[in-house]
């Protein structure tokens, strides 16, 4: 009987423990607020973003993947040629294997692009970037709002809505 | 022992002579084929040139004509576009984003009794709901049943306060929510397994509410069948024509997948195939439809049922020379708008038929 009850006090606690902690974790959805990051580039600067009173994109990739770097590409040929739009933007390009070698082909970018190794995992895990290998892409607004939440790139749309909040920012 | 035998194989020959009756598939010859007089034909063509400030249209998903507007969901573009019954731009509906109001890969639209326009946002399964003016008003979460994690909601017709939901991959071609947005039913099973992880043939189709909202029309894309659904008890009447090109393609189609079904696969792949337009369904009940799989040199040849399922007759319309007509609505009054794959829009006033 002891036994039992001890069993079950067990269990429950381990179920409360599980339940609390996964009610704790943040859903990443339209409309919640994302806290302020720092971090440090592929250069060794340190920066902090604020998300507040700019618009952020974020582009989880893989540098391995010549697929993910020209798409980034796109978004700099577009953002190059807007420049009222670029002064507005904030681009996050964040992958895990941000070594030398991959390093060398992210040199090209006309457009201010903070590229951050994120080997430690430290925003994946905040961003919820499981993939590792596949494309994610966040825009936060200048309220600090997650706007976008997408895997695709599709560029017609990303303009349309990266222009929209662009905009908003007097 | 041979009078048992003989009452059965009496009660089995009728049974089958029931089924033909019912189901009027691989039609070959059109009732009214050889009066040519009582065919459909077209005039007063005109095509829609957008100006400097109006939109041209990316990527038309469907069109529908409602209160002497002519609606176009852009899929590309993510909006629905209005024009007027003369082929000028009025106003858009919804812009990209994913937030209340936003269109992300719309699929289909419809417009309630109302004048609402209820818009299918594919990639998120909601519904947005706008005024008839084009204001946002709400959205409406589709509570998709959890094994259908792999599929996305293509198709929605509203009826009895009940949504009508097909999807582009699915155990079930059309379901039944109500108008909060939980599933109630299934309507119309699929008949064809999924395999998961494995290459499947999507549900390419459309279905529209017919017959006064007793019936909803569903056509697949790829085999060309109709099929009839009888609100009140689901049963379901099925009729095609015949069209020995289509046949090569289709079982040309099944046998690849069937020996691709064999490979390893790590997801769940769709393939889609159109060997059909869309369709649309005029005052009379006749049933228009296009065959896709026309050259580049000959006209379009449009299929013409009736509202019972019967193969009328099939006649070209030779004004779209060298094009292809992918989606196509008809108006009470006589009026058809085409869209070709080229996304050209056409209006044109019927004639016969």
């Amino acid at each position: 009987m002891y036994t039992f009850r001890c069993r079950f006090v067990v269990f429950t606690l381990i179920i409360a423990v599980l339940s609390w902690g996964m009610s704790g974790e943040e859903i990443l959805k339209y409309g919640i607020e994302i806290d302020p990051i720092s971090s440090e580039d592929i250069h060794g600067q340190k920066f902090t973003i604020p998300f507040a009173g700019q618009v952020t994109f974020i582009y989880f990739f893989d540098s391995n993947i010549p697929h993910h770097l020209q798409k980034l590409s796109e978004l700099d040929f577009y953002l190059t040629n807007l420049p009222a739009i670029n002064q507005k933007i904030v681009i996050l390009g964040i992958s895990r294997d941000l070594s030398d070698k991959n390093s060398k082909k992210l040199n090209n970018f006309e457009t201010n692009i903070y590229f951050i190794d994120d080997s430690d995992l430290s925003l994946s895990t905040k961003f919820k970037y499981e993939c590792g290998q596949c494309i994610k892409i966040l825009l936060i607004d200048a309220k600090q709002k997650l706007r976008l939440l997408t895997s695709e790139f599709n560029l017609l749309f990303l303009r349309e809505v990266i222009q929209r909040y662009a905009e908003e920012i007097s | 022992m041979k009078k048992g035998l003989s009452i059965v194989f009496w009660v089995l020959l009728s049974s089958t002579g029931l089924f033909t009756q019912t189901d009027k598939l691989n039609q070959r010859a059109g009732i009214l084929q050889n009066r040519k007089g009582e065919h459909i034909s077209f005039r007063n063509f005109k095509k829609y040139s957008p100006k400097a400030n109006e939109p041209a249209i990316g990527r038309a998903k469907r069109i529908l004509i409602y209160d002497n507007k002519v609606f176009v969901l852009d899929e590309r573009f993510h909006r629905l576009y209005v024009f007027d019954n003369e082929a000028h731009y009025l106003f858009t509906v919804g812009r990209p984003g994913q937030g209340p109001g936003d269109l992300e890969y719309p699929r289909d639209f419809l417009i309630s009794d109302h004048g609402e326009i209820f818009i299918l946002n594919s990639r998120g399964k909601q519904i947005e709901v706008f005024s008839p003016k084009g204001e946002f008003k709400k959205r409406l979460f589709l509570n998709i049943p959890k094994d259908y994690m792999y599929s996305r909601p293509t198709n929605i017709v509203l009826q009895n306060d009940s949504f009508y939901v097909g999807y582009h991959l699915s155990p079930s071609y059309v379901d039944e929510y109500n108008k909060a947005g939980d599933f109630k039913k299934n309507l119309y099973k699929r008949i064809k397994p999924i395999y998961i992880p494995g290459k499947n043939l999507a549900n390419c189709s459309h279905m529209l509410v017919t017959d006064g909202g007793r019936t909803i029309l569903h056509f697949d894309f790829f085999s060309g069948i109709f099929s009839k659904i009888q609100m009140n008890n689901s049963s379901i009447l099925q009729f095609s024509t015949h069209v020995d090109k289509i046949e090569k393609y289709i079982s040309r189609v099944n046998s690849n997948i069937q020996k691709n079904r064999n490979k390893k696969h790590s997801r769940v792949d769709s393939v889609f195939f159109h060997h059909w337009s869309d369709f649309c369904v005029d005052q009379k009940g006749h049933i228009y439809v296009f065959s896709l799989l026309s050259s580049q040199e000959k006209s379009p040849e449009l299929f013409v049922f009736s509202t019972e399922g019967d193969f009328l007759y099939s006649t070209i319309v030779s004004y779209f020379k060298g094009k292809r007509i992918k989606l196509f609505a008809c108006s009470a009054d006589e009026l058809f708008v085409f869209i070709t794959e080229e996304e050209e829009l056409f209006y044109t006033i019927k004639k016969g038929g």
